[in-house]
């Protein structure tokens, strides 16, 4: 398998606190890379370790085959937008990529033009970035990332504050760039949704900690579906329930009842309730989400 | 390296900051000039009829606060324009206006993140202070030829309404040169110092502060205190920067501009080696 990059029992302490706690972790070449992890979960500190912008305390990182010192070579193959995106707000958008093409030692002309219109600010490029709205300044910040053509792109949070439009218009374009351009992405995310949309496998950390590294074929097998009935006399309706043949359901605290087999007999199920007499107030399929199986991994929701 | 020097200098043209530093020191070197012009004629006369007692630069090197030199001689004519601009330098006035535009550039990608667009892919982390020190060094020059011919023309016109104009002094001019080169060393040693602070404490507050400090010779409360605490006479202020940038004009001796060499390039070599180590060693945050 080769990966673009990998850690080997990676640290980072800030005095007593340890950040990133022996962190192995592996990215293969051309995928999404969701990493998902609550407030400082260690999320960020990883990313910039792997950026080069931080230096671990302990262990090993692996890039583009490269250890040691051999990895600053290869670090030029790495965009990043880490946190906010990093630019000025009295230039304008194409001044600001400006800066990191001369950086980089790029003098193509119409270049930032190009970048600008990967990430949908074609028309704003001689704006002043201080009068960008948030979602376009994230997207600078990629268009950032983008200068030079990156083989592996790293991006924290980059949907952070973004409306529902912005959010759809970031997967579209995470999506095409490793389709058209066979980059590898690593993308940090709080919209655990959306991370599952683009996501081919996922990271997730807590505590500092690496809990497991999954890909999106063994999420899905793992976060069960289940129908969940809320009715206005719960123990009639599982005497019900139990005399169609159910045994594995489940009454939650709040009454509902979720039943996680034999999900297609839901109409059967409803039909059942009503001949009984019971009221059925509501009565679904739920898809178990990313969340709630991030939620169990990191110890549930007083620890998010 | 070259690459990271251009974007630096791209920058710089390009922030706010530094560009209205610069206009309000132009403005100040016109208005500067102006009123010194007025005054030294008045002190010509005042001289001439014996009224005036004047005080050299080395008089006030000790004191606290920014002192000017007057550009009148003691038999009352005028100093050349090159005098006047020595005496500039020695006063640590252009000194602070440089220094708040430098310590603001050299902490503002730091302060909106843009660093990290870059740390990352360099490949040495160093490069990025020594190209912004080269675009910090380039500023500096700028900002003390644009001074000298803004404060040229303003003092010329100046006096050329009372008396007739003033000498540039081109015949001290490789003299002038001599002084310019040996200031330019000290005040970028000076500004390396603060730099040094404003990147360890992370605040261009800070920065600036003791810059300004040290220009208005704060640091004679050492002398006073380490003279006093260890009960000597050695003076440790010779040694400061600042003490040598007050003494370093048309009429140093050669002692004075050796002496002046070595702690400008000790001190320049010494503060960003400094600089460099902290630099590398540091995160990007």
């Amino acid at each position: 398998m080769e990966y673009i990059l990998s850690t080997e029992n990676l640290c980072k302490q800030y005095s007593k606190h340890l950040a990133v706690d022996n962190v192995s972790l592996h990215i293969k070449r051309g995928e999404i890379y969701g990493f998902i992890g609550r407030n400082g979960a260690g999320k960020t500190t990883f990313m910039k370790m792997a950026c080069g912008l931080a230096t671990p305390t302990s262990g090993e990182i692996e890039l583009f085959g490269a250890r040691g010192s051999g990895i600053n070579m290869h670090r030029q193959r790495i965009g990043n937008l880490i946190e906010e995106p990093g630019i000025f707000p009295d230039m304008n958008g194409i001044n600001n990529l400006k800066c990191k093409c001369y950086a980089l030692g790029i003098y193509k002309k119409g270049y930032e033009e190009y970048l600008l219109e990967t990430v949908g600010l074609k028309d704003a490029g001689k704006k002043k970035v201080k009068k960008y709205s948030l979602g376009m300044k994230q997207r600078l910040g990629i268009a950032m990332a983008l200068v030079g053509g990156p083989d592996l792109l790293i991006l924290d949070e980059p949907i952070n504050g973004l409306d529902p439009q912005g959010i759809a218009e970031i997967r579209d374009m995470l999506l095409k760039l490793k389709n058209e351009k066979n980059m590898t992405i690593m993308v940090s995310s709080h919209i655990l949704e959306e991370l599952y949309k683009v996501a081919d496998t996922f990271g997730i950390i807590n505590n500092g900690k690496l809990v497991q590294e999954i890909s999106r074929e063994e999420l899905s097998a793992k976060c069960n579906d289940y129908i969940e009935i809320i009715v206005n006399d719960s123990a009639k309706a599982c005497t019900n329930i139990e005399k169609l043949g159910f045994s594995d359901y489940k009454v939650m605290d709040d009454g509902s009842i979720h039943i996680y087999r034999e999900l297609d007999r839901l109409g059967e199920i409803n039909r059942e309730l009503v001949i009984s007499g019971c009221i059925v107030n509501s009565i679904k399929l739920v898809q178990e989400n990313l969340e709630n199986y991030f939620l169990e991994l990191t110890g549930g929701v007083q620890n998010a | 390296m070259l690459n990271l020097i251009r974007m630096n200098l791209f920058k710089m043209v390009h922030t706010k900051s530094i560009i209205v530093v610069f206009a309000v020191l132009m403005v100040f070197s016109n208005i500067s000039s102006c009123l010194t012009a007025d005054e030294s004629q008045e002190m010509v006369k005042d001289i001439q009829k014996g009224e005036v007692t004047l005080y050299s630069s080395d008089d006030l090197s000790a004191s606290f606060g920014i002192y000017v030199d007057t550009p009148v001689r003691s038999d009352g004519t005028l100093k050349e324009y090159v005098y006047v601009y020595c005496s500039d330098l020695n006063s640590g006035l252009l000194l602070l206006f440089i220094l708040i535009g430098a310590v603001l550039f050299f902490r503002g990608d730091e302060k909106n993140g843009f660093i990290k667009n870059i740390a990352g892919q360099t490949k040495h982390k160093y490069n990025i202070l020594l190209s912004k020190l080269v675009a910090v060094g380039v500023y500096t020059f700028v900002c003390m030829l644009c001074y000298m011919l803004i404060g040229y023309l303003s003092f010329a016109t100046g006096v050329a309404l009372v008396d007739g104009g003033i000498s540039f002094g081109i015949e001290y001019l490789p003299e002038a040169i001599k002084i310019f080169a040996l200031q330019y060393l000290l005040y970028m040693a000076f500004i390396s110092g603060l730099l040094l602070i404003t990147e360890v404490t992370k605040s261009t507050a800070v920065g600036i502060t003791a810059g300004s400090f040290g220009i208005m010779g704060f640091g004679m409360l050492f002398v006073t205190i380490s003279q006093k605490v260890f009960n000597t006479d050695f003076d440790i202020s010779k040694y400061y920067i600042n003490t040598n940038i007050s003494k370093v004009n048309m009429d140093a001796g050669a002692d004075i501009i050796k002496f002046a060499l070595v702690i400008g390039i000790v001190y320049f070599i010494i503060y960003n080696a400094l600089n460099i180590l902290w630099f590398s060693k540091k995160d990007i945050v």
